[in-house]
């Protein structure tokens, strides 16, 4: 909470120098689909294709950098994350209707959209990682100016974990620090997902 | 301005790109590490002949670690340290126990007093103390070769014993692979390697003892079969004879020239009236549950619970009227969360309900039970229960905890003794 109310104060920060400017407020959302290979059996890798959503919401620093923050929603095999973060776009505007840009969106993903599964003998539970995500796209300005489409790829490294235990039944005498109290097993799914993301927009 | 800018822009963002492939190109590819972590115990063998010949070393007061049975006697409370030893206390003052020693017997798990004389179990062998002096404590016998069903191999003298351990195995696959969308069904695969790793680690499949005394006889059940010793001579028990018993033998109880003994399956009775030959008097059988027993002259309490090792069963209080001890009768069952040991003093019964506290009850009409509990401790976890001549004693995962019931229906705690590494459930 602290973290949100500075990074907030940052914001405004960046407000008051450019209020001057035409253009203030920045706002870029994307839809687009999220391509990896996942080792799912022992032969090999399966061709994963996910759902990604994501909206920027900031402020232009100049007419060639806007930076804000970011929230999303992200699928990936078996759970669905939401990605929240800061990004930055920068433009290499040169007065033109096509537009060459670049993306770097960085920060954690929650896993408030997936439940915690209790039953009487197991529980399961996702936790949200860190995520990067670079990409470089095209601006394509309306013809009335007032809004761009965007076309983009990129490419996202996304961490998460999956734990499931069984539950211990009664009162066990023998403990390790290598496993939660309460559990007799967990199993534990590390992963970091690397994906090609390609992406359709809107920046207002 | 501008025409200064550009360039910049143009550089950063051939850097950007550069960087991006460097990313992408060499890992086009999820990684997953798939850590299983499990509880697991792991069969040590041992030759009696080696473990007889160790000292049975009287080691100076020590932390309790992980409490198992508690016997008291006389103003000392034994407890024991399940396969490592008994902590001796000083209990003449229950609000504050003193830890006075700690016999060393390599699998001990339980014990019982008999006039000055501990007896303990030492994996197969039966040790007697002298504790006239629990200073100076002498081990005076070893009967040996009592608990036999502890070898794995009897002629070469070698006994099983297992020992706790985690075992950790890693895969780089995504189990469960749900495709898309939607959360897979992992749970069949886990949860059986998870049962199979629970089933040894308690030590339950060995020989868990439970012994009790009764008309100059000490009385032993493990898993199979209830033993008998004659310990009339106190400092030389003489084992007698080998009843069997069936299967999942949990606890026995005595009372009144009566052995009531708890299975995984049901109630056994038993006459004890000549005690060198306890006879089956009746079998009252139920779902398959953990159950210990306490009895009156009319009645007797079984608790039932699901566990680790009777997943089937039902978490209740039955009462039994057993004014024929011939024929047993379910009189009501009260449901309960997960009860454990239970504790019988006149009119009140104290019920041990595992994670969920500890509750009290009257029972003087046994058909009201349910309308008549006095106090559920919720936060006073616990596993079995004694109802001593000071104090009630509950046993928890947290440590032994000692209670003033002197007022039946208000429990006023005395003191606690706490474990070196407490349980967080």
């Amino acid at each position: 909470m602290k973290k949100i109310l500075f990074l907030i104060l940052i914001l405004f920060s960046f407000l008051g120098k450019t209020y001057s400017q035409e253009k203030t407020f920045f706002n870029q959302t994307d839809l687009g689909l999220s391509i990896g290979q996942v080792k799912t059996d022992f032969e090999g890798y399966t061709e994963r294709v996910n759902f990604s959503f994501q909206t920027l919401n900031g402020v232009w620093i100049n007419k060639y950098h806007a930076t804000g923050f970011l929230v999303g929603v992200d699928t990936y095999p078996n759970f669905t994350l939401m990605p929240i973060g800061l990004g930055w776009r920068g433009f290499l505007d040169k007065g033109k209707r096509h537009t060459l840009f670049a993306g770097m969106d960085l920060g954690a993903a929650s896993t408030m959209l997936e439940k915690k599964v209790e039953t009487e003998w197991t529980e399961s539970w996702y936790e949200g990682g860190l995520f990067l995500n670079p990409s470089i796209g095209i601006r394509r300005n309306s013809k009335k100016g007032k809004h761009s489409s965007v076309l983009s790829i990129g490419y996202k490294r996304q961490e998460a974990n999956f734990y499931e235990g069984s539950k211990e039944i009664g009162f066990s005498s023998f403990r390790d620090a290598s496993i939660p109290p309460g559990f007799i097993s967990v199993r534990k799914e590390e992963y970091v997902f690397n994906s090609f993301v390609l992406k359709w927009g809107l920046i207002f | 301005m501008k025409n200064k800018s550009n360039p910049t822009i143009g550089k950063n963002l051939h850097l950007v790109l550069a960087f991006m492939m460097f990313l992408v190109l060499p890992s086009c590819h999820d990684e997953v590490t798939n850590t299983y972590t499990y509880k697991t115990s792991y069969p040590v063998y041992l030759e009696m002949s080696t473990v007889r010949q160790a000292d049975i070393i009287i080691e100076p007061g020590k932390e309790l670690d992980n409490p198992g049975k508690i016997y008291i006697y006389g103003d000392y409370l034994f407890i024991n340290e399940p396969q490592k030893g008994i902590h001796i206390l000083d209990n003449s003052n229950p609000a504050s126990p003193k830890n006075i020693n700690f016999i060393n017997i390599p699998g001990n798990v339980d014990l019982a007093v008999n006039s000055e004389i501990l007896y303990a179990d030492n994996y197969v062998d039966l040790l007697s103390f002298d504790i006239s002096d629990v200073r100076s404590i002498k081990m005076v016998d070893r009967e040996e070769d009592v608990f036999k069903n502890m070898y794995s191999n009897f002629d070469t003298g070698q006994i099983i014993t297992w020992k706790d351990t985690v075992l950790t195995s890693e895969s780089d696959m995504m189990w469960g692979w749900g495709g898309w969308w939607g959360r897979p069904e992992f749970l069949a695969m886990a949860n059986d390697a998870g049962s199979k790793g629970g089933g040894q680690s308690y030590g339950q499949g060995g020989s868990m003892a439970r012994f009790t005394l009764m008309s100059g006889h000490l009385y032993a059940v493990d898993e199979y079969s209830l033993r008998v010793f004659d310990v009339n001579k106190e400092d030389e028990p003489v084992f007698i004879k080998n009843i069997d018993l069936g299967w999942g033998i949990e606890t026995i109880f005595p009372f009144q020239e009566k052995l009531f003994i708890g299975s995984n399956t049901g109630m056994h009775i038993y006459d004890a009236r000549v005690p060198s030959d306890p006879k089956k008097m009746a079998e009252y059988s139920h779902f398959t549950a953990c159950d210990p027993v306490v009895v009156n002259e009319d009645y007797a309490f079984v608790t039932l619970r699901n566990g680790q090792f009777c997943r089937q069963g039902v978490n209740e209080l039955q009462v039994l009227d057993i004014k024929d001890p011939y024929n047993p009768k379910l009189l009501k069952a009260y449901e309960m969360l997960n009860p454990h040991g239970l504790g019988l003093a006149g009119d009140f019964l104290y019920i041990a309900e595992g994670e969920h506290g500890l509750k009290s009850f009257k029972v003087a009409d046994v058909m009201n039970i349910d309308k008549n509990q006095l106090e559920f401790l919720k936060s006073m976890k616990s596993v079995d229960i004694i109802p001593g001549p000071k104090s009630l004693i509950v046993i928890g995962p947290d440590g032994v905890c000692q209670f003033d019931y002197s007022t039946p229906s208000v429990l006023k705690p005395l003191s606690c003794i706490q474990v070196k590494n407490p349980v967080i459930v």
